[in-house]
């Protein structure tokens, strides 16, 4: 059981994170909220970061009965280990279990989350992390388990598979999610805005029609690429100006590899890709491309205003949210004439999808986009499954 | 669990082995350490070769000016046996440390210290290649700073994922792995090529 009373927060950097939260959770709870709404905040709460790692000030009363374990929204920052294997035994053997044991877990949730032990974390796509970090939940044992963000980066028939299995692992699961469609299958719902709890506002999904010229900006010719084995063989697809195009496909089967491909940042084994005009991408973890000290010097006005950014101008983008700096790459992005998005929807509150469409198709650019969210790639021009 | 390519303990001691002979700096036998460590450990040693080779050239040219050219083996066998190293994960690495009596707040901090340097590498290779697609000007400028936010970001974010895993740098664990016949024909040729550098007629 949970319980927060008028609890309040702010950051050392006098951030306020939480405005007098009072929240009882007793039994599996899903939580919504904006982007920068302070669900994260919250969850750190939970397991004690805040205010033990974070510092800043901590007021009102929380009340928690067991242990919580608290897997944050990025898996690169979470996992430590160089192997799927070292990567579950680490919090198992610092909770002071023996080798005998530590197999065993790592055996069964290793069976449940179809993970491969042996494979190196470097090699993981974005969901599969997502999964190991799942799973090291699952295998220790706490009494809660706090996810930020589990189901972003992965595949809707794997988020439901770990779902079920949080469900069923007899602990208290809290799960904060942009994802909306998950909150069924929970007990409880709770929607957190601007650092206290809200009700939650009529999401409107309104798409507007772009126009698709014929001139083909996009050739994928025949194309065959893997690493040790082929991961896709004699793919082909066009994309014409200003059509959005999305790339689905279950956890490693290929997506950001097929983007890179076609940014040019890797050779296909066979086959050719001819890309017209300028190239504008972004990757999954977005502080790759900030290298500014502030969001308006890395995007320009327009933009700013467009992905409504206005408000984080003069903020230093490292100091930014993932959520907030993922919009921030995604608008620098779209300075190019093909932009390239690698899950743009994860961290994004729920009607970014309609947001990201509409500018797309407003401004005229052609958009290759590679996502889980399969009501993201309804709403595309195109699907290419892999 | 196997994880490594080579086992630690006779990895470590092969290392020390072949570094010593290396310091001798004979030609033949800096000729041996880079001909061993292709031969086992081929993949690693030939991408840390060409990782160092921007490195290795500017010692080539400086030595050419200066003086010093036979040593340029010498260094190219250094590389080899770092790269042996380099085939040994960070986690079985502390784990045999512990096992040898090394403090368990160093081993631990040493496996830290290890995938840090690992996940900065990877970010290294990814911000390089997000500037490049994105046709960034005055790219090595914008790298360095986005590496340097980066590292400090992750040197929180890996603070805050050992809280939430409770690790505690203090907690010994202890893992040996039994060496396998590569292992030990590894440790072998590592005691040859030592013996051969320095035989024992000379030292007594």
């Amino acid at each position: 059981m949970i319980s927060l009373r008028n609890v309040k927060y702010v950051y050392p950097n006098g951030t306020v994170g939480l405005k007098g939260l009072s929240l009882d959770i007793e039994e599996n709870a899903f939580i919504g909220g904006r982007t920068g709404g302070g669900k994260s905040t919250f969850l750190r709460v939970l397991n004690g970061l805040i205010p033990n790692f974070y510092g800043g000030k901590l007021e009102g009363l929380v009340r928690i009965e067991g242990r919580v374990f608290f897997v944050c929204q990025n898996a690169d920052d979470f996992i430590i280990s160089s192997r799927v294997y070292d990567e579950i035994a680490l919090s198992l053997l610092h909770s002071g279990h023996d080798w005998e044991e530590v197999e065993r877990r790592i055996r069964k949730v290793a069976k449940t989350c179809g993970l491969d032990l042996n494979k190196e974390v470097s090699k993981l796509s974005d969901g599969e992390k997502k999964l190991v970090a799942i799973a090291s939940a699952l295998a220790g044992d706490f009494e809660c388990l706090a996810l930020d963000e589990p189901f972003a980066n992965l595949h809707p028939k794997v988020a439901k598979k770990i779902l079920k299995v949080l469900l069923k692992s007899g602990r208290l699961s809290v799960v904060s999610e942009h994802r909306l469609e998950f909150a069924k299958y929970f007990d409880e719902f709770f929607w957190i805005d601007d650092g206290r709890l809200s009700k939650p506002p009529k999401l409107e999904f309104r798409l507007v029609k772009g126009r698709i010229e014929d001139e083909v900006v996009v050739k994928v010719e025949s194309v065959t690429f893997g690493y040790d084995e082929p991961l896709f063989e004699d793919l082909s697809f066009e994309v014409r100006k200003g059509e959005v195009v999305a790339v689905i496909g279950e956890n490693g089967c290929g997506k950001t590899t097929l983007l890179r491909i076609i940014a040019g940042t890797l050779k296909p084994w066979d086959g050719s890709v001819e890309v017209k005009g300028k190239i504008g991408m972004a990757f999954n973890f977005p502080n790759y491309h900030l290298f500014e000290s502030r969001v308006d010097r890395e995007v320009d006005a327009e933009l700013l205003r467009r992905f409504d950014l206005v408000d984080l101008a003069t903020r230093n983008p490292h100091s930014l949210s993932f959520g907030q700096a993922k919009r921030v790459a995604i608008a620098k992005a779209f300075r190019g004439d093909v932009v390239i998005l690698d899950e743009p929807t994860a961290g994004q509150d729920y009607e970014f999808k309609a947001k990201l469409l509409n500018i797309a198709r407003e401004m005229g650019k052609t958009v290759i986009i590679a996502t889980h969210d399969l009501k993201l790639a309804e709403c595309c021009d195109e699907i290419v499954e892999l | 669990m196997k994880s490594s390519s080579f086992e630690p303990r006779t990895c470590i001691l092969s290392v020390i082995l072949l570094t010593l002979s290396a310091y001798s700096f004979r030609i033949d036998t800096a000729l041996a350490i880079t001909l061993v460590t292709l031969i086992f450990n081929p993949k690693r040693t030939l991408k840390g070769l060409k990782i160092s080779l921007p490195f290795l050239l500017f010692f080539a040219v400086i030595s050419l000016l200066l003086g010093g050219f036979e040593k340029i083996p010498t260094v190219i066998s250094l590389v080899c046996i770092g790269c042996l190293l380099n085939g040994i994960s960070a986690e079985e690495f502390g784990y045999t440390l512990m096992g040898i009596g090394v403090p368990p707040k160093f081993a631990n901090s040493i496996i830290v210290a290890m995938r840090m340097f690992q996940i900065i590498l990877r970010d290294f290779e990814l911000s390089t290649e997000a500037l490049r697609v994105n046709g960034e000007r005055r790219y090595h400028l914008k790298l360095l700073k986005v590496l340097t936010s980066i590292a400090v970001l992750r040197a929180f974010s890996v603070a805050e994922a050992l809280y939430s895993k409770g690790f505690d740098f203090d907690k010994k664990v202890v893992r040996f792995r039994k060496p396998e016949v590569k292992d030990y024909l590894l440790l072998l040729l590592s005691i040859a090529i030592f013996c051969y550098t320095y035989p024992i007629r000379s030292v007594l």
